[in-house]
């Protein structure tokens, strides 16, 4: 049963390196582990060493890697409409429908929808190939949004199935033709993010937050808990990083770190339940070499 | 004669009621289907749905209908025309 593994939080708090370390982790144990990133400000390839790219890549005999191009998933997607117009024979529509293919690869949300598409294609096709899948994923309120999307798109695509049942059965009052490709579309689609849903929910699913000890990662963790408990998507481990280690003298350093352990004492009081990780900072810059490190701490 | 006449008489009635029947449904089927692309392709008409994107792939099967569904959403006049024959009035 493929294991599936989501990282979110603030920008800049570690998600990369974290999911990055959690791979290699995996593959450690035996497993066969495909790392997806979907932050459109990709850096895996920076942290593995390896320039990595839109299609999946091996890495190493266990590890393969994918940095999703929402930009040419959407521009794929639209080239297909593009030759499945063929059926349209009025030139004047075609322009016109062209005009709007054209204004669809531009527009908002059509980036947030590829990526979403090529995150259940991935989850869906390569379910038998990996034992893990982890996500790599952008900012926080975009990870959110990607996890509660398909609830949305669900209702959203039930309400057209319904109107358009009604057109089939008016016209099969008619006595016009009751195979209607339009309502078969927009059963597939809603199907699809059925699906999405359900992997999503599964408990084979996780959500991992990463945080740093501050107050400002501190507040958007919160809030990201809070948004996810609402929405039913329960979160299983907050990973706090780049933690000041406690044997530092000097003296700036030291109020610093007595901050950092009452935030980490919060987070503690605040999630008891969940498990809580704690990875103290490095004295090197992150890349292939230094990643070994946070591997072991994991 | 005269219950051949009636016969007549009664198949004319029994079709031009078929015939009302017939554009009744018509008439629905129109309304349902302008409701159907309001719904779905609303932002045609500039409003942001979240399902636009997806809405593309119907594009195939349903652009004339929309070249002429827009085309009577911008003549607004043409609708209330419309919606008056639906009741057998003018405007």
């Amino acid at each position: 049963m493929l294991k599936v593994e989501f990282y979110g939080g603030k920008g800049g708090v570690g998600k990369t390196t974290l999911s990055t370390a959690r791979a290699h982790h995996y593959t450690k144990l035996g497993k066969k582990t495909l790392l997806v990133s979907t932050d459109p400000a990709h850096s895996i390839s920076d942290v593995l060493g390896v320039q990595v790219g839109s299609k999946i890549k091996g890495i190493t005999p266990l590890l393969d890697a994918i940095e999703i191009d929402p930009e040419e998933e959407a521009n794929q997607y639209i080239d297909q409409i593009r030759k499945d117009l063929n059926s349209i024979l009025s030139p004047v529509v075609l322009e016109d429908v062209n005009k709007q293919l054209r204004a669809a690869k531009i527009m908002p949300g059509t980036h947030e929808a590829s990526l979403f598409d090529k995150i259940i294609i991935l989850m869906d096709t390569y379910k038998e190939v990996y034992d893990v899948m982890i996500f790599d994923t952008a900012p926080t309120g975009h990870t959110l949004r990607l996890l509660t999307l398909p609830e949305l798109l669900i209702e959203w695509f039930e309400g057209l199935i319904k109107k358009r049942k009604k057109i089939v059965k008016l016209k099969a009052m008619l006595g016009l033709k009751d195979e209607d490709p339009i309502l078969i579309r927009l059963k597939i689609r809603r199907d699809t993010f059925l699906k999405a849903k359900e992997m999503i929910r599964s408990d084979n699913t996780s959500i991992h937050l990463v945080m740093n000890p501050e107050k400002m990662p501190l507040e958007e963790t919160k809030k990201a808990m809070k948004f996810l408990n609402d929405a039913h998507q329960p979160v299983s481990e907050i990973i706090i990083n780049k933690i000041l280690p406690a044997n530092i003298v000097d003296p700036f350093f030291k109020n610093k770190i007595i901050k950092e352990q009452e935030v980490i004492s919060e987070v503690k009081t605040l999630y008891k339940d969940l498990k809580i990780t704690e990875i103290y900072m490095l004295d090197q810059d992150m890349d292939s070499d230094s990643l070994f490190r946070i591997i072991e701490l994991l | 004669m005269k219950f051949l006449e009636n016969l007549i008489l009664f198949f004319k009635g029994a079709l031009s009621f078929n015939k009302k029947a017939y554009e009744l449904i018509e008439k629905d089927l129109r309304q349902e289907e302008d409701n159907f692309l309001l719904a779905a392709r609303a932002d045609l008409l500039g409003l942001n749905f979240p399902t636009m994107y997806y809405m593309l792939e119907l594009l195939p099967y349903m652009a004339e209908e929309e070249e002429n569904w827009i085309k009577r959403m911008v003549k607004r006049k043409s609708i209330w025309e419309e919606r008056f024959s639906d009741l057998d009035m003018d405007p």
